[in-house]
């Protein structure tokens, strides 16, 4: 082998401690490149394909009643593929806590390989008998199933029925007519074959229609188009409909959050490949540093500027290879893991660990080049050096103007002085490993503030859910009677009776489109405190006045305070007047308005009944177990007197199920500040470290002369932590424009508008502490190994 | 730029260099009017400071000359970008410093190796060979595959002779070669450059130690930055 290769090979092994610093540098800003672009690939992707693959349907009514034949003649319309019944209904399935809870139970003819929404069997079998049910995996765990591998049933009348599990299964439509957020607020879904029907006191006949359109009738427009002329024809055979919903064949109805989750990984990816960039740079920078004699005398020996750049070309091309032997696997393995829990949460099918080309070349690229453009700059200032200057390795470092003019006059002791002249001694260094830092340390700091803006935006949605108990009966009950019968329990300050209708939206061609979910509190209802964007909420006098939720201002961005809404209600045409708009969770949440429960009332004919109720408790703040014991002791008193309760909930949990698609994206957002404070601190403990490696001979003199180690290790010390601090000094400020960026990106995802930003101290108090913490590591510790050396070793030492 | 034909193998014309450093503007050289034939055996002497190691790095071509001129083998030196003076070098002169400037994690085998791989004169079977020979000659071969670190100071400057001769150069700079070594050492080193001298190398020698004046053929006094020759009879080394 030519001894410039020995060189090569000597380079990369004879110092282990430098080269591990180096490859880890590069592996880790690959691994964040790699693990992005493989999440950002195939999260879209999985969702749309796996959800296209169910087959899932492009309108689904909800009808009074609809039967077979009926069903079957909706094919014959203009763009329908397939059409399909369904009876869906609400009854109480029992908990594990043994706790009667909502189930919505879909019946259907068959599971086995329907046309339309064909469900992911996880265990047991898809092919059930009369009797049999089947429970959706996302909240399985919640159901009570006995040693007979039986769920216990409540219908509406109140009896009990056994119902033998036939497995778990996924349905990915779930939240399909109420919107992304639909999902998490879905109670138990179970699912049966029509012959169950009559065991559950339910008519033989469908409410539901699920049909899909022929594929080039696929976009949104062309699908809103034939629903219409599919209304028209059930409105001809006086069907009444209760509420349509429409969707492309690949928009999953959680996809809002995996878009958010997207347009985040684009801001990120760029960010990190930036902070990698310059993480690289640096790294590269001090490995040129400790090379500049061999460079001075390799040029003495007759090598060309072309032969030694070649040289640490190819040195950078071996750490970058090995870079990138270490982090494609690493990071395909945690984009897959990362992939698969968002799945998990977000209720789409992830499709498995599989070769992906584009991860694998951009990897390979990146490894190739970015190494190799941050090396460029250290090579070609290494190689420009004076030959004389090299062989001497004094690089004519300034002296720190800022130590000369400032420190001189306070009275700070020698070894400070020297410790801080040293931190700004070599400024072409300080200042790239500072904006190293300090953009690893802003990004981390702006996940966090992304973190708590989401979380503010939960706590005013919280707003809307102020009550500590919801109630919801089978049927109508007068509210002063529910009113006067809770008078016994003690806790109870508050029952409010409210108002609920689906409706639609009718568009401009007098046709009706989007579902709107009409709620009606009375009109100085306590238990809601909306977060308005524009006008006003409801007052007293207002009849008719509607106040909507930002999806309205996104989608119809005409429409405006004092304008008229018209809005299909119980399959009549209604006039709104809209008094204002407030936000609520963002697109994902779909359209809801409310208005006054007087106003509802009328439409929905039920003057001073209602099947829904609000209550809050005489005691502040109770916690989700505290409401749930309220709940529990409603409910008993309820039944005693013969109520029919369907669902009796802690307020919280309402809340809870609302804001756990938020929470997913924090969660992310947590993994990804997690990610970020890796790279950061290896950024840190690389620069830092390599600092003391390059100043390892430096040392040795300072101990000849009579320096004790404590004092080496305490300059040494100061120094690290003084870059730290600054670093994270800076990073404070960078932390502001950067969580705008972050949070503008996420708020348009989500809520189509810029809205989301908060500043924390946690993220800067947490970032603080690993700044130190590795500061502290990675000065001492290299300064440790230096002192152990004999005198002599080190000053041997190159 | 005229272009001067020269017959000595070394002359330098009004060589001047300043440094600047924090401290001001530095004089190196003031004015240095030298010449230097074939097989000459120069010594430079003067303290600490005086300017012989800039005078040596401008005539090898490792810095840059702020006025005057270099003529080496009818080679303008002065007029030279750095690629074509490292080519040069590469070929034509062996330089050895006082601290050796070994490449500590290379053999010493490599290290020697080193020049013919970036003057791509030899294959790596010839360049092997020819190294042993060298090392063979100042009576180290069994070292050379150990590392600088392993071997003593007297061994690390043989190294670096066998290096700057791998080349087989004309011309052979050395600055303050026996600087660090012993007595014993210094003077093995003083045969292995007469032994040199006698094969036709012309050896220009910088050194502090006075009591080597008798060893070279022509020597030079240094002082504040300025040459003065001393007359010494035309030794000639047998």
């Amino acid at each position: 082998m030519r001894p410039s290769w020995h060189k090569l090979f000597s380079d990369l092994f004879v110092n282990p401690v430098r080269t591990i610093l180096v490859v880890l540098s590069i592996t880790i800003g690959l691994f964040a490149v790699g693990m992005i672009t493989t999440i950002h690939l195939i999260i879209q992707k999985d969702m749309a394909e796996g959800y296209a693959q169910i087959v899932p349907p492009n309108i689904l009514i909800s009808v009074t009643n609809i039967d077979e034949d009926m069903v079957k003649n909706l094919v014959k319309l203009d763009g329908i593929a397939s059409s399909e019944g369904a009876r869906k209904f609400s009854a109480r399935i029992k908990n594990i806590e043994g706790d009667w809870v909502k189930t919505e139970i879909t019946a259907r003819k068959s599971f086995l390989s329907p046309e339309i929404i064909q469900l992911k069997l996880i265990e047991g079998s898809l092919e059930l008998s009369e009797g049999e049910i089947l429970i959706d995996q996302f909240k399985y765990e919640n159901v009570l199933i006995n040693e007979e591998h039986h769920v216990f049933i409540e219908l509406p009348s109140g009896i009990i029925k056994e119902i033998y599990l036939a497995g778990k299964s996924q349905d990915q439509t779930i939240g399909f007519d109420t919107g992304g957020g639909g999902f998490f607020i879905a109670p138990i879904q179970g699912y049966i074959l029509m012959e169950t029907l009559p065991h559950l006191e339910q008519a033989l006949t469908f409410n539901q229609i699920y049909l899909t359109v022929t594929p080039e009738n696929g976009n949104f427009n062309q699908i809103q188009k034939i629903a219409n002329n599919v209304l028209d024809f059930l409105d001809e055979n006086e069907i009444g409909v209760v509420q349509t919903t429409v969707h492309e064949s690949a928009t999953h109805p959680n996809s809002i959050y995996v878009n958010a989750i997207s347009a985040l990984l684009l801001v990120l990816g760029f960010l990190i490949v930036f902070l990698s960039s310059f993480l690289i740079i640096n790294t590269l920078s001090a490995l040129m540093q400790q090379q500049i004699q061999q460079v001075g005398i390799m040029k003495s020996l007759g090598a060309t500027k072309k032969q030694i750049v070649s040289l640490y070309m190819i040195l950078i091309f071996f750490y970058g290879m090995i870079a990138f032997g270490v982090a494609l696997p690493l990071s395909r393995i945690s984009a897959f893991g990362m992939v698969s829990f968002v799945a998990s949460r977000v209720n789409f099918e992830f499709l498995g660990n599989r070769f992906l080309l584009f991860p694998i070349l951009i990897l390979a690229v990146i490894a190739l080049i970015i190494p190799q453009l941050a090396g460029a700059f250290p090579i070609q200032h290494g190689v420009r050096i004076k030959v004389t200057e090299a062989l001497s390795g004094f690089l004519g470092q300034r002296s720190a103007i800022f130590g000369k003019l400032a420190l001189n006059k306070l009275r700070i002791s020698r070894p400070v002085l020297i410790s801080i002249r040293n931190t700004f001694r070599n400024r072409t260094r300080l200042i790239l490993t500072l904006i190293t830092l300090t953009l690893g340390g802003s990004i981390f700091i702006s996940t966090f503030n992304v973190q708590i803006a989401l979380k503010n935006h939960t706590s005013k949605i919280g707003q809307y859910f102020l009550a500590d108990v919801n109630l919801d009966f089978n049927q109508l009950y007068r509210i002063s009677k529910v009113q006067n019968d809770l008078k016994s329990v003690d806790q109870i300050d508050v029952v409010e009776g409210w108002a609920f209708a689906p409706s639609q939206i009718i568009l401009d061609n007098g046709q009706a489109g989007e579902t709107v979910r009409l709620v009606g509190p009375p009109i100085n209802s306590e238990m809601i405190k909306a977060n308005l964007l524009k006008g006003r909420w409801m007052q007293i006098g207002d009849h008719n006045a509607i106040v909507l939720n930002e999806v309205f201002q996104t989608n119809f961005p005409n429409l405006d305070v004092g304008d008229t809404l018209q809005l299909r209600v119980n399959n009549e045409e209604t006039e709104w007047v809209i008094i204002g708009f407030f936000q609520l969770a963002g697109k994902s949440t779909g359209y809801i308005a409310y208005t006054d429960f007087d106003s509802l009332a009328k439409m929905n004919k039920s003057f001073f009944h209602t099947r829904i109720f609000r209550i809050a408790s005489k005691y502040k703040n109770l916690n989700i177990y505290q409401q749930k014991s309220l709940a529990n002791e409603i409910s008993t008193v309820l039944r005693q007197k013969g109520y029919h309760v369907l669902q009796v909930e802690a307020g919280l949990s309402l809340l809870e199920s609302t804001t756990v698609g938020l929470d997913i994206i924090t969660i992310f957002l947590f993994v990804m500040a997690l990610l970020i404070a890796i790279v950061g601190s290896i950024g840190l403990m690389g620069a830092m470290s390599l600092n003391v490696i390059e100043r390892t001979r430096e040392l040795g003199v300072m101990r000849a002369i009579g320096a004790s180690n404590f004092t080496i290790l305490r300059s040494v010390l100061f120094e690290g932590l003084l870059v730290g601090e600054l670093s994270w000094f800076l990073s404070i400020f960078l932390a502001i424009p950067m969580t705008k960026l972050l949070c503008d990106s996420l708020s348009i995802a989500l809520f189509d508008a810029i809205g989301l930003f908060a500043f924390t101290w946690k993220g800067i108090l947490i970032w603080l502490g690993v700044v130190t913490f590795l500061s502290i590591i990675s000065s001492l510790l290299p300064a440790v190994n230096a002192t152990r050396l004999t005198i002599r070793e080190v000053l041997a030492y190159e | 730029m005229i272009n001067t034909n020269y017959s000595s193998l070394i002359m330098t014309r009004n060589l001047k260099k300043t440094y600047q450093n924090p401290a001001g503007e530095i004089q190196a050289l003031k004015g240095i009017n030298l010449v230097i034939n074939q097989g000459e055996f120069v010594g430079i002497i003067g303290r600490s400071g005086a300017g012989k190691s800039t005078l040596i790095n401008m005539l090898a071509g490792l810095d840059s000359i702020t006025s005057g001129e270099v003529w080496v083998e009818n080679v303008p030196i002065h007029a030279k970008n750095e690629d074509f003076l490292a080519n040069w070098r590469g070929l034509k002169i062996g330089l050895i410093f006082q601290n050796f400037n070994l490449i500590s994690t290379l053999s010493l085998l490599d290290n020697v190796m080193l020049p013919l791989d970036f003057s791509g004169q030899f294959n790596a079977k010839r360049s092997r060979d020819l190294a042993k020979k060298l090392f063979d000659e100042v009576g180290i071969s069994e070292h050379i595959f150990k590392l600088p670190s392993g071997i003593s100071g007297g061994q690390q400057q043989r190294t670096a002779i066998v290096r700057a001769l791998i080349n087989n150069p004309a011309i052979i700079l050395a600055d303050e070669p026996t600087g660090r070594l012993d007595s014993v050492t210094s003077e093995s080193i003083m045969h292995i450059f007469e032994a040199q001298v006698i094969k036709g190398k012309t050896i220009i020698m910088v050194t502090h130690d006075e009591s080597l004046i008798p060893r070279f053929s022509k020597v030079y006094f240094m002082e504040d930055g300025l040459i003065f020759p001393k007359n010494t009879s035309d030794k000639k080394l047998k």
